[in-house]
Parts: C-alpha cells; sequence; structure tokens
C-alpha cells in the first residue's frame, strides 16, 4: 500500500455530519501538515486500505472526541458570554435534543436537524452494544448503513440490527445497497 | 489467449519468473507507457470537460448589520443569520484526452515472444498470449487505486503545487481552491462588516505519477533460428521487443476495446486517486456580536463561526473502460 498518508497520519475524523466523508491531516517529509480527504466508498480501494491501518471504530471516536473538544470550546465562550451578559446557564448545548419534528418532519436542510443527526448516529456508536458488536459483518453493514442514513428513522432501523436481530437486505451483493430491513417481532 | 508465465535464466536452470520478477517487468512497461501517455488529463483555464458543472465553492457570509437606532440592540433573533455565498465554479480539468493516433504492433513470430513452459516444454509466446501477459497486467496496475511505480504515467490530486517525489505537476493553476469565512476578519468595532470577506482553505492540483526507469531485474528468454535459445534484451532500448511493448502499453491504454482502456472521471466508478476534493463551510450557527458606535447607535450582525464541515466531495477517480 502505498499512498502519499501512508504511515504519516496525525489525526483523521468525519468531516460531515452524514459521515460520508473523512478528512486525513498527515505530515509530509518536508514537515508540512497537509489534509487528505477520502469518501467513505467500500467498493473504492483507497477507503478499503484506509480503514484498514485505521479502523471505523478508530474514525467514530476520534470524531466524537473532537467534537467534544469543539464542543468544550463553544462551552467555555458561551460560559464567558454569559458572565458578561449575566445570562442564566440552563440547559447543555451538547446534548442530543430530540423533538417530534426532528423524528416525523426531518429536514434535511435544517441545520439544527442535521447536527442532531449526527448527534444520534454518533450516541447509537458509543451504545456498548454497537461498541462491542465484534467483526461480524452484518454488523459491519448495519454500522454502514447507520454512517449512510440520512434520516433519524433510519438511523432507528439500523439500530434494530444491533437490538432486535434485524437483519438488512441488500439489493446487491457486489454493492453496499440496502433494499430494506427484516426485523423480527418475537 | 492465456496469460503465461515467462522463463527466466537464474545461472543453472531455466525457471519460471517468480511474481517479484513479473512486478518488475509491468513497472518496466508503465515506464514506457509514461514516457509519452496517450490518456492525458490537462487543466484548463475554463471549460473542463471531466469537471462535473455542480464543483462550486460556497462559504459563509455574515448576515446583514442591524442597527436599532433606539437604546438597545436588535436581539439575536431578529439579527440577520450568516447566509452562504456561491464562489467559483470550477471547470478546469479536461479529458480523458485518447490519442489515437497509434496502432496494435505487427505479430513478431514465434523468435519476437518470449518463452513459458508448456508441461515440460518451452514453448513462445503467441502474440495475444504477450498481450495478456505483459500489456493487460499493466493496465490493470495502471488502475489501481494505490499509487506506485506501476501506475506511472497516471493522474492524482493532491493539496500541494509541490510535486511528491515521483511526481510532476500538471499545472500551477488549481483546479479548486475551498474557501471558508475568514472569521478573524469579523470584528465588533467593524460593524457594519463587510459580509463576504473569505480566506483560502485548500487549493487543489493535478499531478502526473513520472518515476525514472527501472529496468527488470529478469531477462525473459527468447528463442533464435535453429532452436536455440538467448536472453532477452534488458538493457537494449532499440531491440525489437522493448519497442514493441512501447508501442503496445500507449496504444492500447488509448484503444482498447476490451474493457482495458484508461479512463478517468470525478464521482464516477473506479478507485480514487488522491485526495478527494471538498467544499467545506463553516457550520456554527451564528456569531451575535453588539457593538455600540455612539450615541444611540446600537449595532448588531452576526458573523460566521463554527469548524469547517464538508459540504460536498469529488473524487477523481481512474477506470478501465471498453
Amino acid at each position: 500500500m502505498s499512498y502519499h498518508w501512508s504511515e504519516k497520519i496525525t489525526d483523521y475524523y468525519y468531516s460531515n455530519p452524514e459521515l460520508d466523508t473523512v478528512s486525513i491531516l498527515w505530515k509530509g517529509d518536508d514537515d508540512l501538515m497537509r489534509e487528505h480527504n477520502i469518501k467513505v466508498d467500500e467498493s473504492d480501494q483507497q477507503w478499503r486500505d484506509f480503514v484498514s491501518e485505521i479502523p471505523y471504530e478508530e474514525i467514530d471516536r476520534r470524531t466524537n472526541e473532537r467534537h467534544e473538544e469543539f464542543r468544550e470550546e463553544f462551552r467555555v465562550a458561551f460560559r464567558e458570554y454569559a458572565e458578561r451578559g449575566n445570562v442564566d446557564l440552563s440547559s447543555n448545548s451538547g446534548d442530543l435534543l430530540v423533538d417530534k419534528d426532528f423524528l416525523f418532519k426531518f429536514d434535511p436542510e435544517n441545520f439544527n436537524h442535521k447536527e442532531n443527526l449526527f448527534k444520534l448516529k454518533l450516541k447509537l456508536f458509543e451504545q456498548v452494544i454497537v461498541a462491542d458488536c465484534g467483526s461480524d459483518i452484518k454488523f459491519k453493514h448495519a454500522k454502514t448503513f447507520i454512517r449512510k442514513a440520512t434520516t433519524p428513522l433510519d438511523v432507528l432501523l439500523g439500530y434494530q440490527v444491533f437490538l432486535n436481530g434485524a437483519d438488512l437486505i441488500k439489493k446487491d451483493k457486489e454493492k453496499f445497497e440496502v433494499e430494506g430491513i427484516y426485523v423480527p417481532l418475537d | 489467449m492465456t496469460a503465461r508465465t515467462p522463463v527466466k535464466y537464474d545461472g543453472t536452470n531455466i525457471v519460471e519468473m517468480s511474481t517479484a520478477d513479473i512486478l518488475e517487468w509491468k513497472t518496466y512497461i508503465a515506464y514506457l507507457y509514461a514516457k509519452a501517455p496517450t490518456v492525458t488529463v490537462t487543466v484548463v483555464s475554463s471549460g473542463g470537460t471531466l469537471t462535473p458543472a455542480s464543483m462550486t465553492d460556497t462559504r459563509m457570509a455574515a448576515g446583514a448589520a442591524a442597527a436599532t437606532g433606539a437604546s438597545t440592540y436588535a436581539s439575536e433573533g431578529t439579527t440577520a443569520e450568516p447566509t452562504v455565498v456561491t464562489g467559483t465554479t470550477y471547470d478546469k480539468i479536461t479529458g480523458p484526452t485518447y490519442d489515437t493516433s497509434g496502432s496494435a504492433a505487427s505479430d513478431l513470430g514465434v523468435t519476437g515472444y518470449p518463452l513459458y513452459v508448456d508441461s515440460n516444454n518451452l514453448r513462445a509466446m503467441t502474440q495475444a498470449d504477450y498481450v495478456d501477459t505483459f500489456i493487460y497486467p499493466t493496465l490493470d496496475g495502471m488502475v489501481s487505486g494505490t499509487e506506485s511505480a506501476a501506475t506511472n504515467g497516471t493522474y492524482t490530486i493532491t493539496t500541494s503545487a509541490t510535486p511528491a517525489s515521483n511526481y510532476t505537476l500538471v499545472s500551477a493553476t488549481a483546479v479548486f481552491v475551498d474557501t471558508q469565512a475568514d472569521t478573524s476578519a469579523y470584528t465588533a468595532a467593524g460593524i457594519p462588516e463587510t459580509l463576504d470577506q473569505p480566506t483560502n482553505i485548500t487549493s487543489y492540483y493535478v499531478h502526473r505519477r513520472s518515476d525514472a526507469r527501472a529496468w527488470p531485474s529478469e531477462p525473459c528468454l527468447f528463442a533464435i533460428a535453429g532452436g536455440d535459445i538467448q536472453q532477452g534484451p534488458l538493457s537494449a532500448d532499440s531491440s525489437t521487443f522493448n519497442a514493441t511493448l512501447e508501442n503496445d502499453i500507449q496504444y492500447y491504454a488509448a484503444e482498447d476495446s476490451t474493457g482495458k482502456k484508461l479512463s478517468y472521471n470525478i464521482n464516477g466508478s473506479g478507485n480514487s486517486r488522491g485526495t478527494a476534493i471538498v467544499d467545506t463551510r463553516l457550520n456554527g450557527s451564528g456569531n451575535y456580536q453588539t457593538y455600540l458606535a455612539g450615541g444611540d447607535d446600537y449595532r448588531a450582525q452576526e458573523f460566521p463561526n463554527g469548524s469547517g464541515a464538508t459540504i460536498n466531495t469529488w473524487t477523481f477517480k481512474i477506470e478501465a473502460v471498453s
């Protein structure tokens, strides 16, 4: 495997709420830090080589960590602002806030909805049942399905694979294209 | 038509080449291709055929400033939110352009192609065997996502105008420049700030792999008239076999009709080459700032804030086509 970033990676994270693009920071021989982006695509050799070096779980962990850093910066800035302006702090901006619109009238253009979708995905990946699911291909595909999900209901459907033994029904064995999800009722 | 395993002389016996030996040949043939690539990608000032029409840079700009004139600031809720600015559309990559002026080399006959082991006999490859053994596997290697000397002459995208070793910069013109709002340029004392104050985040460039020649360490064996065997050309650029390899790799790369022709696309099928190009925007919900300019001049404005999030991703890909 030979890429500009091979064995030179210093950081990596999903760079959008859809979790379909990963930014890699790598340091060249000239000591300059450079950015490299890879689209999440399991049919692409570069992506497969990247996740063989940095597993999905690590990308999730580092993304979460980075978001927490940003949230903390935001909290500090907001606290300072609040202290200056005598504002009452009563809610935690880093939490996942779910309302009925988010669930039933999800708007992919709505910033808060997109942010909450991202938080929902991260929250699910933090669950023990997901984090410790092992390397079964069924769970790997379910994680990919959740990553690619564009609505909260789809995210929750993907979660059923871990929670209730549901199965993804794929359209095509070669490509990752999900037709539906079978959820047992018992 | 079958790929054969060429034989070599190991100093004692005639033996089949190893996988590593064959890789050296493929790498050498890729070098012959890279001497004059017949499938090219170029950078143009505009109207590039490869770049999708939607490849546009966007960024956030400040919302319009609000001045109440009363002894209070416009609230955060009534101050205009930051807006999306659509910047430059980049249509600077053209290709793939095929040089179809060549033709396949003529059949060199039984003494022209390397020998292989057929049961217990040595047999000369046919022209079709030779194409399946040397040309097509080289083309297969050239569309690999992993870049190496075996992908010599093919293109990639990086975020640096300085080529890495074994690469040549195709053009100093960036094929995409990702911008974001320059948050340091917005200050409360500057309200009303200029709405759009961008800064360049990342520029993307096209490079071509351009490794120097590396001779295969093991020569092929050829039949010669009279039934003898000789070690084939190794460092003889002028040999017929070398010239045939160079001609054919360039011909088949551009004109093969069996699915081995090189091609490039953006967001299509194939293997990604280099970094994906991304358009990013700051993802904050607005940095509300106020400024008392004097008297009853209460001003407020929302500046772009947050961290850069990817809005669009374009992946440059290489593939083999008919």
